[in-house]
């Protein structure tokens, strides 16, 4: 596809599912992927014989990675896509999907996620900062981590534009609520402002529950043509526009207050022929909460600066000016390492509807931002739009 | 150490055994010794267990023993902890059942203890003996350590470690390892367990009498008020004995793992009368 937005619209989502247990200490993250594939074929009536496109990446996978899965699943598919580019991934692979629907290359993408990042025990938040790029030996032995990274950009948001821990601390809070109407969320138990700004520190200013939890998970994605799902037994959810990027530091001194999103979201909303105001319900990487709310600036939600004013007082709750994260996020619900398929699945629920009490009501077009990797230092942005057919 | 996932309802119990390797849907093979399942403390699981399985199962006397992970502890299924002692006892007793361990030894660490003496309470005809250690402390559940764990749970306090509960003798590696034991379970999970253990005491207190074989065993760096505790216990079954660990404190399942298979195997194979 190209930007120029006459491509798209001509791919749509078909099938989705998402692993319902935040635990499961007695599975692979192959058999996590394995149940969420039959689960999302049966979603879109479809068969595992269907499927010619094959998707996935987790953070446990060996050197073949979707060799692997692809083999655990007993498929030959003509079209492989290991694309890791951490948490927005998998929104990059429905765009991955879509491209390669169009070109011919396959006609039934199946993308695929699986973890068991809580019953591994695994620490991400706490691991080194910067990976294992060359960069990284001028950050990690300073004792950066993937926290840190982030409570940095939050430091700095607040140094250049007055934001403050309570208007953080309301993201939390309008994303617990909207998990205590999640029946799968791991932490369901409704939080106030008070409560994230009594919680522990763990990076200043990030307290305990500005940081992501660690849930085990998975989920699959069917993408295919649009003309295909129609014939298909869910509504198509239309893939109306994509966008990639990456930031990084520039070998200098970056703005910490553009991100990967603001190429990504541009890339999209012009895809799509869309503005941000078109958007009803947002589904936004929120691995912390500065994560939300420098997204929504950067995607032109509202303006540099005023992420702060945009999110408080139940701004991006149910009912507010944008409604973000309605499945409870990585916040709350569940955050398996790399959590974008996750923002892809609710953002198709929410335009299927029938969600109950934290169904957005008339959402006819759903926007789904991942982000990859460290916010203050390198990381990757992946924006989809979605509309209903 | 042989792992493996029983299956109820659904929900997925780790369980660990003496023995060889089963097939995922066989029991563990019982050898010709006596069965022994090993009971687990409040926020722990049964890997605390690890060390005493490997010394009874090295131990002359063929004695077959496991240890499980309660629902909501360490690599068992669920989020949530069972509600009350009884609903713990009721898991271990299906599970026994399960894995053919019929009338087996309870050994009981902490809120494990409770679970034993509730199980010989209510069918001490399925209880061949109680070997309890720790116990003193599941019934001193104080206030504040609800509450702390309360605080936990809603972030505002870090994971409580009470290095006492290891005998100073034991070394730092020993202390590691305690404290690594004591994360691998979700607060909320240890918080209910908590409730659970104190609301069993407080029925405890009413006198229940227990008629199994009971011997219990404590650390000589346990604090004299568990220490007393434990001697409630005794008391308050007919046929026990008492017996002090040295160099161990509450986690004497780590710190003194031969110790307390030789007491355990003691209490399979009283002496004999000449």
């Amino acid at each position: 596809m190209t930007a120029d937005g006459k491509s798209s619209g001509r791919v749509a989502i078909a099938g989705i599912h998402e692993y319902e247990s935040r635990w499961a200490p007695d599975k692979t993250s192959f058999q996590i992927m394995g149940e969420c594939a039959r689960e999302a074929l049966a979603d879109a009536g479809l068969s595992l014989s269907d499927v010619d496109g094959l998707f996935a990446a987790n953070m446990t996978m060996g050197a073949m990675g979707v060799v692997g899965v692809a083999e655990y699943l007993n498929m030959k598919p003509r079209y492989l896509d290991g694309t890791n580019i951490g948490g927005s991934s998998f929104v990059a692979h429905v765009a991955h999907a879509a491209a390669a629907i169009q070109t011919g290359r396959c006609e039934v993408a199946l993308i695929l996620y699986g973890s068991t990042a809580a019953s591994d025990a695994m620490a991400i938040g706490t691991g080194g900062g910067g990976g294992r790029d060359p960069g990284a030996a001028f950050v990690s032995p300073y004792g950066m981590t993937l926290v840190s990274s982030y409570a940095m950009v939050a430091r700095r948001h607040m140094h250049e534009f007055g934001t403050t821990s309570e208007q953080l601390a309301d993201i939390a809070v309008s994303t617990r609520q909207h998990a205590s109407l999640n029946p799968h969320a791991k932490m369901r138990e409704p939080i106030t402002r008070q409560d994230v700004l009594e919680s522990r520190l763990i990076a200043d200013p990030l307290h305990l529950l500005d940081c992501c939890i660690i849930s085990d998970g998975g989920g699959a994605v069917i993408v295919t043509s649009l003309e295909r799902a129609r014939d298909l037994r869910q509504p198509p959810i239309v893939v109306r526009g994509t966008g990639e990027s990456v930031a990084h530091r520039e070998i200098g001194a970056p703005d910490l207050m553009t991100i990967a999103a603001k190429q990504s979201g541009e890339q999209a909303f012009a895809m799509a022929g869309l503005e941000p105001t078109d958007i009803d319900v947002a589904t936004i990487y929120d691995s912390f909460t500065i994560t939300v709310l420098l997204t929504l600036e950067n995607l032109g939600f509202c303006k540099r600066g005023e992420g702060g004013a945009f999110v408080e007082n139940g701004g991006i709750g149910l009912g507010g000016r944008l409604p973000v994260n309605p499945d409870g996020g990585g916040l709350s619900s569940n955050h398996s390492g790399m959590r974008g398929i996750f923002l892809v699945i609710e953002a198709v629920r929410q335009l299927r509807g029938g969600l109950g009490a934290r169904q957005v009501e008339g959402a006819e077009i759903a926007l789904a931002h991942g982000t990859g990797g460290y916010l203050g230092l390198m990381h990757s942005g992946a924006t989809l739009i979605l509309g209903k057919d | 150490m042989p792992e493996k996932y029983v299956h109820r309802d659904g929900l997925p119990l780790l369980v660990r055994h003496t023995g060889q390797t089963t097939l995922p849907q066989d029991p563990p093979v019982r050898g010709s010794g006596p069965a022994i399942v090993c009971l687990h403390d409040a926020g722990l699981q049964g890997s605390v267990f690890k060390d005493l399985l490997t010394a009874l199962e090295h131990e002359e006397g063929h004695a077959s023993a496991l240890a499980f992970d309660l629902p909501g502890h360490g690599r068992s299924g669920s989020l949530d902890s069972l509600p009350s002692v009884e609903a713990m006892t009721e898991t271990a007793r299906w599970l026994a059942d399960r894995c053919r361990f019929e009338r087996p030894i309870l050994v009981g660490h902490g809120m494990g203890a409770l679970i034993a003496l509730e199980w010989a309470r209510t069918a001490a005809d399925e209880v061949a003996g109680l070997v309890l250690c720790g116990a003193g402390l599941a019934l001193a559940i104080t206030d504040e350590a609800i509450e702390t764990m309360r605080k936990v749970t809603r972030g505002k306090a870090p994971r409580p470690f009470d290095p006492s509960r290891v005998c100073p003798d034991s070394g730092p590696d020993l202390m590691r390892r305690a404290y690594m034991e004591g994360i691998q379970t979700d607060p909320r999970a240890t918080l209910v367990d908590l409730e659970a253990s104190r609301a069993w005491s407080d029925h405890f207190d009413a006198g229940p009498s227990i008629g199994v074989a009971t011997a219990i065993v404590c650390g000589s760096a346990e604090p004299e008020m568990c220490q007393e505790r434990a001697r409630t216990i005794a008391r308050s079954c007919s046929r026990a004995t008492h017996r002090e660990i040295q160099g161990a404190a509450h986690f004497l399942p780590l710190e003194k793992p031969q110790a307390l298979a030789a007491e355990i195997l003691r209490l399979a194979r009283p002496p004999e009368v000449a």
